[in-house]
């Protein structure tokens, strides 16, 4: 299976089983986790499915595209679905076989793993799946976002999809990865990683970066006073991307790390709160015939039911009712 | 709750199998959360009954012989309260009847305390009982984590619970918990047998031969045994050692809580990785991957590693293709970092240290190095080191904490010290230089190996006493439980190895050279006093551990003392003599003088003079004080305790009877009774401010006959 037929799959799998199908988010993100998507979607009480694929930037890990197992940039596919549902597990399986991984032939595994994000002050519980020994899912029951206790609790599955496409091509080197037929993953992505190791390791402008982030932290603020969580967390997204490309310069030392982690974290709950009360004053706000945010977005349940059945149409008929 | 006794027939024991399935726990989690349970069903049934297993998809609990009925008494009113006029029961014994749910004619008359009650004997349903406390015990169970997952629900577990057994005989029980109603269906393998499968009865064995057809191994002690002998048959197989004691049993332990059917598995890697220190190649195997190395008969490590998987697999050959990649690409990044890091020597590496915090209150790595390189030329020479090895000292102290800088370290924190001595040997230090910095963190646990050259002798008392005097200064004492910096850890590292390799030597001056860079000098003396304090609790129960009684060590540590091996070494000898007549005359001795100084002005007053000697008994005393102290001196510099004792009640037990049977020591003169009371004291004092305050056994005279 090549790079794009993994992401169509994994795609049109979810999409069938009720998830909205989104579009990667236009800002560098250190994971899908930091996507407006994820980070306001599980926020609140209103249903919530959705799969994208999300391009992540993780500036220390460039190796100059030598390294045939490290990227500055790799691509998740990322599952959010709120409630999650009771056989979560069993539907994330189910997607596996639809890949090609027979889990009587392969060794599949949910090893422990507490997954913590101090920036976004996000936290939860699950596991690392294995396949052979390979990490390839991180599946979280996300507990906490933007320091605010979940309830309902959102499933959230990252399929890191360079490590599945290597396994399911026996590929030991993600830059032979075959993107399409004829393409391969070091044609399109080799030069990018040799660029931007060189920029993030060596010629990144450090004034520029910090001066960068303490203007992207000011902006969140301001705009948080103007009740625009979205920019705002925009700007959330910068700072962070700021702090990744310094700290892979050397340029952040321990004691100044947790104080710009700190920073990071509080505008993200900031920008929490801010959607929330946006929320509640939006449904008042109707009744009163007064022009304010729009209530919490929502999309139909995903359920347990329709784990195996064809629900392609279910969104296309809830949406003529 | 309770229903009122029918007087049928006792009805016939019944089993209780309770099985709590879920989404896959922790590994770690399940021990704990099992001795929970156990603790929770010793209020329904008999203790030999219990069974408990764990596997990483449900928590099992199987009690035997549980009665399903019980008979409880209830006690009413006293009997002469009970009966009306015409001799039948009155409102008061018909009212308590009625509130436990009987009629009047099932009260009877018991007596207690010689008056007679009224009772009646009702029936528990354990059933019913156990039913009913479900709930309240799975939430009760504690876990190191644990999340919520069910809207609007706050109940929290390990991870999600999906299905519930609870049967006792072949009655389902009827719970609901966490949104879960139990049954009788239970799971198999997750992909091999997943059912669900249906339990007639709660009959541990046929519940425990069902999953095993299913693929499920139910008792972690099983699983381990069946990866330890699987791992022991395939290293045989390739030639290697059978078993590697230590990492196999931690490892297999750890691995029997990740699968429920273990299956070994074996793959292999490219020879050039053996290059890597041994360490290194067995640290990427088992930190991450939980694999088993192999070694060879010579000990050399063979290019092969051992996969316990999940499930009877026909075909292993993918799952070893799949391990052997991931293996590759993680050895792969250890010979990244084992090039990267030698390219940099320990030496140059130190300054990078400044960076890395040791504690935010004790500043970062570089400031420590240089405290030990403060601290180490003290401990050297306490240990009597030649120039050479104080020379050796100083430079492994110098480059101690440089590997922390390394990538290597960075990536497998576990390997600190490893790395430090591999790196020291590959820059062309000395060996014992070299050595000395993998030994600093000697020993790291229980039945570890302690430092063997001096320099990491010297180092690693060095790096551990700093350590201490750093966050107790900064007050940052355990309390209870909670020791986060693992300071009793580095104490008891002082203590093993100072008496398992025979250190003897004063230990104050080497903690007030560590005081002195934390503390003022007006506290110095404080901060001493408080990591030997500190230390010496640790010796305590170490002690202890032995079989030391601790009124034995309470009366050794009485005598001050600074030298651990020498408080060890009376403790050891006073408790080999525990009962021995000649101990107990000693005590008789310390005791005697003791009770008579007890109380009185300090023991330091002016020595005993002969000219105030007036009675023929306090003159005999007094010779042989005169004769006996210089040799008894002598006795115990050399530490020959057990002549010292022996001499010691062989030079005073007779003339301090004499003395005591013959002299008034309160007598009215006053210089004479001092006089007196100098002498006793100084008899006392001979024995109990160097070997042992044995009037300390006192009180447990008779209990113990020392």
């Amino acid at each position: 299976m090549n790079f794009q037929t993994l992401i169509t799959t994994l795609n049109e799998f979810w999409r069938r089983r009720g998830c909205l199908l989104l579009q990667p988010y236009d800002s560098e993100v250190g994971a899908g986790t930091f996507a407006p998507a994820t980070f306001f979607g599980v926020l609140g009480g209103q249903p919530w499915s959705v799969v994208y694929i999300q391009p992540s930037r993780r500036p220390s890990d460039g190796r100059y595209g030598e390294n045939p197992n490290r990227l500055y940039q790799h691509n998740q596919c990322q599952v959010i679905i709120k409630p999650a549902p009771e056989k979560i597990q069993d539907i994330y399986l189910q997607s596996l076989f639809r890949l090609g991984i027979d889990p009587r032939r392969h060794d599949i595994r949910f090893v422990e793993d507490d997954w913590e994000s101090p920036t976004l002050g996000a936290s939860g519980l699950g596991w690392e799946v294995w396949c052979d020994g390979l990490e390839i899912t991180q599946f979280t029951y996300f507990q906490q976002m933007g320091g605010l206790e979940l309830d309902p609790v959102a499933v959230e599955l990252t399929y890191g999809l360079e490590r599945i496409a290597m396994f399911l091509q026996g590929e030991e080197n993600v830059f032979r990865l075959a993107w399409a037929p004829g393409v391969d993953y070091g044609t399109i992505r080799r030069r990018h990683e040799f660029e931007f190791s060189r920029y993030s390791f060596e010629e990144a402008d450090l004034d520029l970066w910090r001066d960068f982030f303490d203007r992207s932290e000011r902006e969140c603020l301001s705009l948080l006073e103007r009740d625009l969580c979205f920019p705002a967390y925009d700007f959330v997204l910068k700072a962070s991307h700021a702090f990744n490309i310094l700290d892979s310069r050397g340029a952040i030392s321990v004691s100044e790390r947790a104080n710009y982690i700190g920073r990071i974290r509080a505008l993200a709950k900031g920008c929490a709160t801010a959607y929330l009360q946006a929320g509640e004053r939006g449904k008042e706000g109707e009744e009163d015939g007064k022009k304010t945010g729009p209530p919490p977005r929502s999309t139909p349940p995903v359920r347990s039911d329709q784990i195996v059945t064809d629900n392609e149409n279910r969104l296309s008929n809830q949406a003529n009712e | 709750m309770s229903k009122r006794k029918t007087g049928e027939k006792k009805a016939a024991a019944l089993d209780l199998l309770i099985e709590i399935g879920t989404e896959e726990l922790p590994a770690s989690y399940v021990g704990p959360a099992l001795e929970q349970l156990r603790a929770a069903a010793s209020a329904w049934g008999p203790a030999d009954g219990i069974d408990t297993w764990g596997t990483p998809r449900r928590l099992v609990l199987a009690v035997r012989k549980v009665e399903p009925y019980r008979t409880a008494v209830v006690w009413g009113p006293p009997l002469d309260r009970a009966r009306d006029d015409k001799g039948g029961w009155n409102r008061a014994a018909i009212g308590f009847a009625r509130s436990r749910g009987a009629a009047a004619s099932e009260l009877t008359v018991g007596e207690k305390k010689g008056r007679k009650y009224l009772k009646l004997d009702v029936r528990r349903d354990m059933g019913r009982e156990i039913a009913a406390a479900l709930p309240a015990v799975l939430e009760s169970l504690n876990f190191p984590k644990s999340m919520r997952w069910q809207p609007g629900d706050r109940f929290r577990f390990a991870r999600p619970i999906r299905w519930l057994v609870c049967l006792l005989g072949d009655r389902v029980l009827d719970v609901t918990a966490a949104g879960v109603k139990s049954g009788r269906k239970t799971r198999g393998h997750r992909f091999f047998a997943p059912g669900p499968w249906k339990l007639s009865s709660a009959n541990p064995s046929a519940y425990r031969k069902l999953l095993q057809e299913k693929f499920v191994i139910v008792d972690p002690a099983e699983r381990s045994r069946l990866i330890r002998s699987g791992i022991a048959r395939r290293r045989r197989k390739q030639g290697g050692e059978a078993v590697l004691p230590g990492l196999d049993r931690e490892l297999a332990e750890e691995v029997s809580g990740l699968v429920e059917y273990p299956r070994v598995i074996r793959g292999g890697f490219d020879p050039r990785f053996l290059r890597l220190p041994d360490e290194v190649t067995v640290t990427v195997m088992k930190s991450h991957q939980r694999y088993f190395p192999v070694r060879g008969e010579d000990g050399r490590l063979r290019p092969w590693f051992l996969i316990v998987a999940n499930g009877p697999f026909a075909a292993p050959t993918p799952i070893r293709r799949g391990n052997e990649r991931v293996l590759k690409a993680r050895l792969a990044d250890a010979e990244f970092f084992w090039k990267e890091d030698l390219a940099v020597s320990l030496s140059d590496r130190r300054p990078r240290l400044a960076g890395i915090v040791f504690h935010e209150k004790l500043g970062d790595y570089l400031e420590k190095v240089k405290r030990l390189e403060k601290l180490v030329p003290k401990a050297g020479r306490l240990l009597e080191l030649s120039p050479g090895g104080l020379e050796r000292t100083s430079r492994a102290a110098f480059l101690s904490k440089s590997d922390l800088t390394t990538a290597m370290v960075a990536e497998f924190t576990e390997l600190q010290g490893v790395m430090g001595r591999e790196y020291a040997r590959r820059g062309g230090e000395d060996e014992e230089v070299a050595r000395a910095l993998y030994e600093q963190y000697l020993p790291r646990g229980l039945g570890d190996d302690l430092p063997r050259t001096g320099a990491g002798l010297a180092l690693s008392l060095a790096d551990k006493i700093d350590t201490l005097a750093g966050f107790l200064g900064a007050g940052l004492k355990p309390s209870g439980s909670v020791d986060p910096y693992g300071l009793r850890r580095q104490a008891l590292g002082v203590v093993k190895i100072i008496l398992g390799r025979s250190l003897s030597f004063p230990l104050e001056p080497l903690l007030e050279e560590a005081a002195r860079n934390f503390s003022p000098s007006a506290d110095r003396a404080r901060l001493r006093e408080e990591i030997l304090d500190f230390i010496l609790t640790r010796l305590r129960s170490y002690l202890e551990g032995e079989g030391i009684r601790s009124y034995v060590i309470q009366a050794v540590f009485s005598a001050p003392g600074d030298d651990l091996l020498d408080l060890a070494v009376r403790a050891r000898l006073l408790q080999k003599m525990e009962g021995s007549r000649v101990l107990r005359a000693a005590t008789t001795v310390v005791e005697r003088t003791h009770n008579i100084i007890r109380g009185q002005e300090p023991p330091a007053g002016p020595e005993a003079e002969k000219n105030l000697l007036e009675e023929a008994a306090e003159k005999e005393l007094y010779s042989a004080w005169r004769a006996a102290a210089p040799e008894l001196d002598r006795l115990l510099s050399r530490r020959s305790y057990r002549k010292a004792v022996e001499f010691y009640a062989r030079s005073f037990s007779r003339p301090l009877s004499r003395f005591f049977a013959e002299v008034m020591v309160n007598v009215a003169d006053p210089a004479v009774r001092r006089n007196r009371m100098a002498l006793l004291a100084a008899i006392n004092r001979l024995f109990s401010e160097r070997l042992a305050d044995l009037s300390q056994l006192q009180f447990n005279r008779g209990e113990h006959l020392l």
